[in-house]
């Protein structure tokens, strides 16, 4: 039985406060970042990272999908078996990893779902989408800080059938929705042509349950604003004109997405989690070696990288205020 | 594209403007089940106007055309034609309303006025394989002529409606057994609408046939107001006024393409 008393004690397991630069996931393994297949497998299979930042990030994923569901939130109707599953296997990580945080009382298919954190409860049927105040994907990731994209593995193809998405690198769900790995990939530079999507592809294609992987993403944000949603470009996007050598530490942000896929056993889908790290340049810049990397890493990417990524019009500032800084 | 020469066997007058001739091939036969033919020459006579064609015996050479003498203003057809031999010459290019696969049992298909006469050579290349078909024709098909045509070739599988509208289409479409496959005709807009609705109600990809006629004019999914207009120059969104950045990336979905908002 995991179930523990919902009491506002419980809720004062504070999450241990670690300063971000000690726990921050630097992508960068030597001097110079290309497109590869940098997937490996995941050591401690598990889908969440509980950081410090739970309780903002939380909030704010659920003042977007309150405001603008169908630009957080998308589900093509037969994902229902894979959201499911991924709420099953997201509660008992939960529970089984974060006793503190969540606890579950089941009764047979009657389960009853606890967040501690935000002392909230929830009593559902499984299988049952009408037992929950949203389906099964939008529930869950709004305990979670990760974004959830369900794909379909259908007709030996993969397919974007759902996913909660409040936090993306500039792609929209309400387009994307129902493409294939293919189409979806379709803007990423030399990716198609050079080949890479298709050796992915199969790689994706051929995953095993239990056998999970990650990547890290990168690319860069000015002002640290996570919801950068090609939606509302004309709010964030004007930014990046604002850059200047001086200004540079504060307001240009290093990106990163940690990225996990699992094999889904049961819809024979897999669950693709995003959390996004956010640390301004000028928190980076306190570990010496990590400034002359990244510096490094910016000064020999081609221009097409830079501009996909959106930051070629600042970049030239950006390697000064990195320069300056060692 | 060589010229086939070929013997006629029978002539029908199927519809106002539409006759269905029995051909033999001579010595050469035509390369597809069906396709479309761009000349028939007889004596020194070129007909150019719309030929369909549907092999209906691969052993004895035989084939059904389907000639449409609507647009044309001299009617060659009714005055010289028939003479018992003329020359084919195929148009390569055509695509039939549908092809059938292997695995075909029942084709349902939608089609319009406009799509009619593409039909036609389908429903005998569907009759010739044992498919069995449904057909759903929308609008007023004034011609009476080929509403008995339809009539006798598919006894009660045809029905007529005065449009498509999307309760009664997907009551349709969801009593469907797999090995069911959709031939979708007629106007892109109605086309792009009746594949959406099959898509939800679960048809895949492959088990849908589209053809449109008319232009498919190049639409731009508004990435601010997720509004989907027609592609213009200096692209603006008619409906939130964002200007908007037109990508190659394109939503099958949708049928559009993502046209992200442009700042100074
Ligand atoms: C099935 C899981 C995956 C999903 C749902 C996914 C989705 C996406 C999306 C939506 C984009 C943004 C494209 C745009 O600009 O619209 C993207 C970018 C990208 N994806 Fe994936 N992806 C997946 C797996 C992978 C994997 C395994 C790789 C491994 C190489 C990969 C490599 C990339 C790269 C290199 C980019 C460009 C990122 C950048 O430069 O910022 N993706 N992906």
């Amino acid at each position: 039985m995991y179930h523990m008393e919902l009491t506002s004690a419980s809720r004062s397991h504070a999450i241990p406060s670690q300063p971000l630069i000690d726990r921050f996931p630097f992508p960068f393994k030597e001097d110079k970042y290309r497109y590869s297949n940098n997937s490996k497998a995941l050591e401690s299979p598990l889908v969440l990272d509980i950081t410090p930042e739970y309780f903002e990030e939380v909030k704010s994923k659920r003042d977007i999908l309150a405001k603008t569901h169908n630009r957080a939130y998308q589900a093509l109707s037969h994902s229902m078996d894979g959201q499911w599953e991924i709420l099953e296997n997201i509660i008992e990580e939960m529970v089984e990893q974060h006793p503190g945080y969540f606890g579950l009382e089941k009764d047979g298919d009657i389960w009853t779902f606890y967040n501690y954190l935000l002392e909230e409860q929830q009593t559902f049927t499984l299988g049952d989408p009408s037992t929950l105040p949203y389906e099964p994907l939008d529930f869950i990731g709004r305990h979670v800080q990760e974004d959830l994209i369900y794909i379909g593995h259908r007709n030996g193809d993969l397919y974007m059938d759902a996913g909660q998405l409040c936090f993306p690198a500039n792609w929209s769900i309400a387009f994307n929705l129902g493409m294939t790995y293919t189409e979806f990939h379709s803007p990423v530079p030399h990716y198609s042509d050079s080949g890479l999507a298709e050796k992915v592809r199969n790689f994706l294609l051929r995953m095993e349950a239990g056998k999970p992987w990650t990547r890290l993403n990168w690319t860069l944000t000015v002002d640290g604003v996570l919801p950068t949603f090609p939606e509302i470009f004309d709010e964030w996007g004007t930014k990046a004109n604002e850059v200047t050598v001086e200004n540079a530490g504060e307001r240009v942000y290093l990106r990163v997405e940690d990225q996990k896929l699992f094999r889904l056993p049961r819809s024979y889908g897999i669950l693709f989690g995003i959390h996004t790290h956010l640390i301004s340049v000028e928190e980076l810049c306190k570990k010496q070696e990590w400034a002359v990397r990244f510096c490094n890493v910016l000064e020999d990417l081609p221009d097409y990288m830079a501009e996909y990524k959106g930051f070629l019009s600042y970049k030239p500032y950006l390697v000064q205020y990195l320069k300056n800084s060692f | 594209m060589e010229e086939k020469k070929c013997e006629l066997l029978r002539k029908e007058k199927i519809g106002h403007h539409i006759h269905k001739l029995e051909v033999k091939m001579d010595d050469a036969v035509l390369s597809k089940d069906c396709g479309k033919i761009r000349t028939i020459k007889w004596e020194g006579h070129v007909f150019e106007h719309p030929i369909l064609y549907v092999r209906i015996s691969k052993r004895r050479k035989k084939y059904y055309l389907f000639l449409d003498e609507s647009k044309s203003e001299c009617s060659l057809l009714r005055d010289r034609f028939p003479c018992s031999n003329f020359y084919l010459q195929e148009d390569e290019e055509y695509v039939p309303a549908y092809v059938p696969r292997n695995n075909d049992q029942k084709v349902i298909s939608f089609i319009d006025e406009q799509s009619l006469f593409d039909t036609l050579p389908v429903i005998d290349l569907l009759l010739s394989k044992n498919i069995e078909q449904q057909i759903y024709a929308a609008g007023s098909l004034s011609d009476n002529k080929i509403k008995q045509y339809l009539n006798r070739q598919l006894q009660e599988n045809v029905t007529y409606m005065t449009s498509f509208t999307s309760t009664h289409i997907s009551s349709i479409l969801s009593g469907q057994f797999i090995g069911t496959s959709l031939s979708i005709t007629g106007t892109w807009p109605v086309v792009q609408e009746l594949k959406k609705l099959a898509v939800s109600q679960g048809f895949t990809e492959e088990e849908i046939q589209c053809k449109g006629v008319g232009p498919k004019q190049k639409k731009v999914f508004c990435v601010k107001c997720y509004s989907i207009n027609e592609l213009k120059e200096d692209m603006n969104c008619p409906d939130c006024h964002a200007d908007l950045d037109v990508s190659d990336h394109f939503s099958r979905r949708l049928e559009a393409y993502l046209g992200y908002i442009e700042i100074e």
